[in-house]
């Protein structure tokens, strides 16, 4: 009987080993907000954008990654209008530091281009 | 200078305050006459953790019916303020309400562009900024 509780409780330690280390480098996950606009019929111009930033411990100490992705969707439709914006915002948590990132998909009409 | 340097980096983090966003949400950006005038418009009220301020206080206090004290309070508070909330809790809920009419303020309607909304707090020991964020871009 101990000797099975003692089997067991190896496993389950084994188990739990094998989960915290496959977790260990992919982090946890955390889906903080999506948002979506009204998708436009011409879809042909699919752009993307990133603002990420980490910090050890999750000590963040601005936001300011917001504006670097809104910059970076911005300089990817130059000219045109920038439609159909999917934003998703999300943040991982790892032992020792955490990420956080905002990825925004959307779709550049330009002015041949744009019957939405 | 080991006390001297976690002080200094303690004081740093008390006066910089930890940023976090809660949620962001961008809207279309019409950029075909330009990136346009960027204006931003901000509210805020303080958010308060009694929790903190009463843990703070047992650990001051220094004797056991302070502790214990500071910790009845600090249970409360927890009861009382228990489940889901964003950021830290506020004395009123209204604090955004006259965002639009702020954001209606910075640009001609038929102007306005790239609206970005954002929820963020600004993290102090005990106190906390809970902010409202808007991002436009006024066409030319």
């Amino acid at each position: 009987m101990r000797g099975d509780l003692m089997k067991n409780k190896k496993k389950l330690l084994t188990l739990l080993g094998l989960v915290f280390a496959i977790s260990l480098p992919q982090g946890c996950a955390s889906l903080k907000s999506v948002s979506s606009t009204r998708v436009p019929k011409n879809r042909t111009l699919p752009i993307k954008a990133e603002g990420f930033t980490w910090a050890i411990f999750g000590f963040h100490f601005s936001n300011s990654f917001v504006d670097e992705a809104i910059t970076d969707l911005q300089s990817k439709c130059t000219k045109g209008k920038i439609s159909g914006v999917y934003t998703k915002y999300s943040t991982r948590s790892y032992l020792f530091w955490t990420t956080r990132t905002i990825n925004v998909e959307a779709y550049c009409l330009k002015a041949n281009t744009r019957r939405a | 200078l080991k006390v001297k340097i976690l002080l200094g980096t303690a004081f740093y983090i008390f006066l910089t305050a930890c940023a976090s966003l809660h949620n962001i949400q961008i809207s279309e950006i019409d950029l075909t006459q330009g990136e346009g005038k960027r204006f931003e418009v901000k509210k805020n009220a303080m958010g308060l953790n009694v929790s903190e301020a009463a843990g703070i206080a047992g650990a001051v206090s220094g004797t056991k019916a302070g502790r214990s004290a500071a910790k009845t309070v600090s249970d409360v508070w927890k009861a009382i303020t228990y489940g889901p909330k964003t950021g830290e809790v506020t004395f009123t809920d209204k604090y955004a309400d006259d965002v639009p009419e702020l954001v209606a303020s910075s640009c001609s309607p038929n102007k306005m562009t790239g609206f970005v909304t954002a929820r963020e707090t600004n993290k102090y020991p005990v106190i906390s900024g809970e902010i409202i964020r808007v991002i436009g871009y006024c066409r030319k």
